[in-house]
């Protein structure tokens, strides 16, 4: 058992008769220790849904989740909870911080949930911020940030409980092209530090962080693809994008 | 012309999306209106038994008694005085003199002590005690009759027994007199009560048949005479009882009581009970205010993107803030409407049970000043709880109000800071305070007025129990009749409150749903997102509770002459029992939202 996150047998569907929807149809995945997953695919396909039913945020009509060793399908809510406190961050296209807090106060929020002293989540959080470039706004208030930068602190949020997964939907979605490359080149660092990453995206630019592309249609997988160390480096198309 | 109908329009379209709300609302206003319409046609009605009981009695202008000096009893010359002052020439009527002393009385395991009135079976010219059931006293017969209030007292009726100092009586009749105070004020007129135990009684009256009078006075009780009269101009009597009348302890003279101060006392203890009614609404009218500004207040949110539309769409602010208003004006007069009516029907059963007079059930009117009192209270309700919100919409920008941002949130420094170190669900929870300060405020309110209530209702019940005659006494029935009324006036406090209090949780919990949704992906726990909810409502509770308690121990001291502090058993109590109810009431929505699946909170934010 080296997967990090394996599902088996997934499926979510929603409604009934002619209206049903198979969300996510029997899908099969296992993401290693260290491996950056990319799933891809178009508008509808399910790859929200999958995310969710993998952070356990959803709870899936049949088949397994495996998240660090512990099947979390059957749990309870207060499990599934504790579970992703430990050991799941999530990163949403809207960022989703919490406007009356600071940057920091944002960022550590998570390590306070998972009973931290406020010294060592305050400390944490700084480092974190610091490690996004972030040092200086930690006072600022998300009103006052960029979308990149909400974005990054959104990322070192997910990060405060050192996650054995990073979940991310979207990431760049609602991101320009400058604030795309931030939040990419993050990416990159934490895929180099051997962070574990599943990241959700149809923005081809994200895919070369990956060193593994799926592609979904209809809530099923339809390609499964290794990416090379041969593939253009991640700088080398963040560059490329950058020019256009 | 034509913006008066699309404001109908909008208006109605706009009660019709929310009914639950629309619904409590009118429960809200009318509940107000109803009591406040008791409260104004008590404050007429008090007059109007005693003068139908008067008018069907032959009651008296004048009550005359004349008491003998201590230790002595009525010598022949004292009553030559009383036949004199009632041949004067004022005096148009007058009834025979009654012989009258007191005596205990026993009726199924109630003790207490009797006036025992001596009368002759054929009608007094003043006085004719009206018979409600029963018949009259008859000197042949034997067996004696109660007076109405005194008998529900005692819990007799005609064919059961009372023991007078160990002599066994049928009673035989009950009825009602214009001649004597309100039971158990009777002694108010004087009475010679100088056996042990006996100065803390209230005695109630009994009619015997002559005889039975003699009988029953002793040394200690000696017979007093008590005379009717009536004065060819009753409104002379106050100056008649003033000339002729002895003042201070029993010489001999005469003691004469007009109608007046009788019918004073009556009223007196209407008054009470309509202290009680005013009070309750005007908490209940503040109670609807809260409730309203929670509403709107809470509407506010998702109402600012659809006046962006309006806006966009080239109405005036002023327009739309007539709109925000009409809905509510138009719940505000079917609210005063359904008030009126229950008032109106509401408040001749509280005068009813007044025992001791007849008529009491007869027609209560609805004036119009009322009507307007009523109306303009629950208009100006509405007006005020939702003009500065409505003003405030139709006031912000266009493009602020199509992005829908509603009100951004505060941001108060010091709940943040304060709650850094924390355990997470009050750090949310105090987060959440933070973020509707107005809100918070309201729900602190309406508790503070729930609790105010209550904390009066104890105090006003500890003080009846005070006043309370021995224990195995006769019931008093102003007594029971101002319990009835405070408990109903407490509970509909209670229940206004609760029905606040669970709105305001429902409305908290969407408002954070979002928050939390998030908070849980970050691991916050159902219990712990919860709690956070609970934190928020339980937070304003205890300052709502601090302060009703500290307000309705003061009011009640503003309000009443003397005060007696409710056991503190019971204070406490209280206080527990608010916060078992602010919990439980917030648990629920809290509960049913922090189980609510979080994918799905995501896909609609
Ligand atoms: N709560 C729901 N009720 C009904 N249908 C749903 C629900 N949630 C998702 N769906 C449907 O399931 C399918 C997959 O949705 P999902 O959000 O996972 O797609 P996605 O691949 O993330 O799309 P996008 O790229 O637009 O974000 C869609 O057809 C969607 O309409
Ligand atoms: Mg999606």
């Amino acid at each position: 058992m080296s997967g990090v996150v394996r599902v088996v047998g997934l499926a979510k569907h929603y409604g009934n008769g002619n209206a049903l929807v198979r969300a996510v149809d029997d899908v099969d995945l296992e993401v290693a220790t260290g491996e950056a997953v990319v799933i891809t695919g178009p508008s509808g396909c399910g790859k929200s849904t999958l995310l969710h039913l993998m952070g356990g945020l959803d709870r899936p009509d049949a088949g397994e989740v495996w998240i660090a060793g512990r099947r979390i399908d059957h749990t309870s809510e207060r499990t599934r909870a504790r579970l992703r406190r430990d050991n799941v961050g999530f990163v949403f296209q809207e960022f989703h911080l919490m406007e009356e807090l600071t940057a920091v106060e944002n960022v550590e929020l998570p390590a306070l949930l998972a009973g931290r002293s406020s010294r060592q989540a305050r400390r944490r959080a700084t480092a974190l911020l610091e490690q996004v470039g972030l040092e200086r706004q930690a006072g600022h208030l998300p009103s006052a940030l960029s979308g990149g930068q909400k974005q990054r602190v959104a990322i070192a949020r997910a990060l405060v409980n050192e996650p054995a997964v990073l979940l991310a939907d979207e990431p760049t979605g609602s991101l320009d092209s400058a604030a795309t490359i931030e939040v990419l080149r993050l990416f990159e660092r934490l895929r180099a530090n051997g962070q574990t990453l599943v990241v959700v995206t149809h923005d081809q630019r994200t895919a070369a962080t990956a060193d593994r592309m799926v592609g979904m249609r209809d809530g099923a997988f339809v390609e499964d693809v290794a990416l090379g160390p041969e593939t253009a480096s991640a700088a080398q198309i963040l560059t490329a994008g950058s020019r256009e | 012309m034509t913006s008066i109908v699309l404001l109908y329009r909008l208006a109605r379209r706009d009660l019709r999306r929310r009914p639950a709300e629309a619904l409590l609302l009118l429960a809200a206003l009318a509940v107000a209106s109803t009591t406040l319409t008791i409260g104004l046609v008590l404050h007429g009605q008090t007059a109007v038994p005693y003068a139908e009981t008067r008018q069907r009695t032959s009651g008296p202008d004048v009550v005359a008694a004349l008491f003998p000096p201590p230790g002595r009893s009525v010598t022949g010359a004292d009553r030559d005085r009383l036949a004199a002052l009632a041949g004067r020439r004022e005096v148009a009527a007058r009834s025979p003199a009654f012989p009258t002393t007191w005596a205990s009385i026993e009726a199924a395991g109630v003790n207490g002590v009797a006036e025992v009135q001596g009368r002759d079976a054929n009608p007094s010219p003043v006085d004719r005690p009206a018979v409600v059931s029963g018949h009259w006293v008859d000197g042949d017969h034997g067996g004696v009759v109660v007076e109405r209030a005194f008998a529900r007292a005692l819990g007799v009726d005609v064919g059961d027994h009372v023991t007078l100092d160990g002599q066994r009586l049928r009673v035989v009749g009950v009825a009602v007199s214009a001649a004597l105070p309100p039971y158990p004020q009777l002694c108010t007129i004087g009475c010679i009560l100088d056996r042990p135990g006996w100065p803390s009684a209230q005695p109630g009256l009994v009619w015997a048949p002559r005889h039975e009078v003699g009988s029953l006075s002793s040394g200690r009780e000696p017979v007093v005479w008590f005379q009717y009269l009536r004065l060819h101009d009753p409104s002379t009597a106050p100056a008649f009882a003033a000339r002729y009348g002895a003042d201070g302890p029993p010489t001999g003279r005469t003691d004469l009581e007009p109608w007046q101060a009788i019918a004073a006392r009556q009223a007196e203890q209407l008054s009470s009970e309509r202290t009680v009614v005013v009070f309750g609404s005007t908490l209940l009218v503040v109670l609807a205010l809260a409730t309203l500004a929670v509403l709107v207040g809470g509407r506010m949110a998702d109402e600012v993107s659809r006046v962006g539309t309006l806006k966009a769409a080239g109405a005036t602010p002023a327009f739309v803030a007539r709109l925000l208003l009409a809905s509510y004006l138009a719940v505000g007069l079917v609210a005063a409407a359904v008030g009126l009516v229950a008032g109106r029907v509401l408040a001749p059963r509280l005068v009813a049970r007044s025992a001791g007079l007849l008529g009491a059930s007869g027609p209560t009117s609805v004036s119009v000043g009322d009507v307007l009192i009523v109306v303009g209270t629950i208009l100006a309700v509405v007006v005020v709880a939702s003009v500065i919100p409505a003003w405030r919409a139709a006031r912000t920008s266009t493009v602020h109000a199509l992005a829908g941002a509603g009100r951004t949130p505060h941001r108060s420094r010091l709940i943040v800071r304060a709650s850094a170190g924390l355990p997470p669900p009050a750090l949310f929870g105090l987060r959440f305070v933070a973020r509707r300060p107005r809100r918070t405020l309201l729900t602190a309110m309406s508790i503070a007025v729930a609790v105010c209530g209550s904390v009066v209702a104890l105090y006003a019940q500890a003080s009846l129990r005070a006043e309370r005659g021995p224990a195995g006494g006769p019931a008093d029935p102003q007594v029971a009749q101002l319990h009835t009324v405070l408990l109903a006036v407490t509970l509909l406090l209670v229940v206004m409150t609760a029905v606040n209090l669970v709105f305001v949780a429902t409305a908290s919990a969407v408002d954070a749903r979002r928050l939390l949704a998030v908070a849980r992906t970050l691991g916050a726990t159902p219990a712990e997102s919860a709690a956070s909810l609970g934190v928020a409502q339980v937070l304003p509770a205890i300052v709502g509770l601090v302060l009703g308690f500290v307000a309705g121990s003061a009011i009640f001291r503003a309000l009443a002459a003397h005060t007696v502090t409710p056991p503190l058993a019971q204070l406490a109590g209280l206080a527990l029992l608010a916060v078992c109810l602010v919990v439980a009431l917030t648990a629920v929505p809290a509960r049913i939202e922090a189980l609510r699946p979080i994918a799905e909170t995501l896909r609609e934010a």
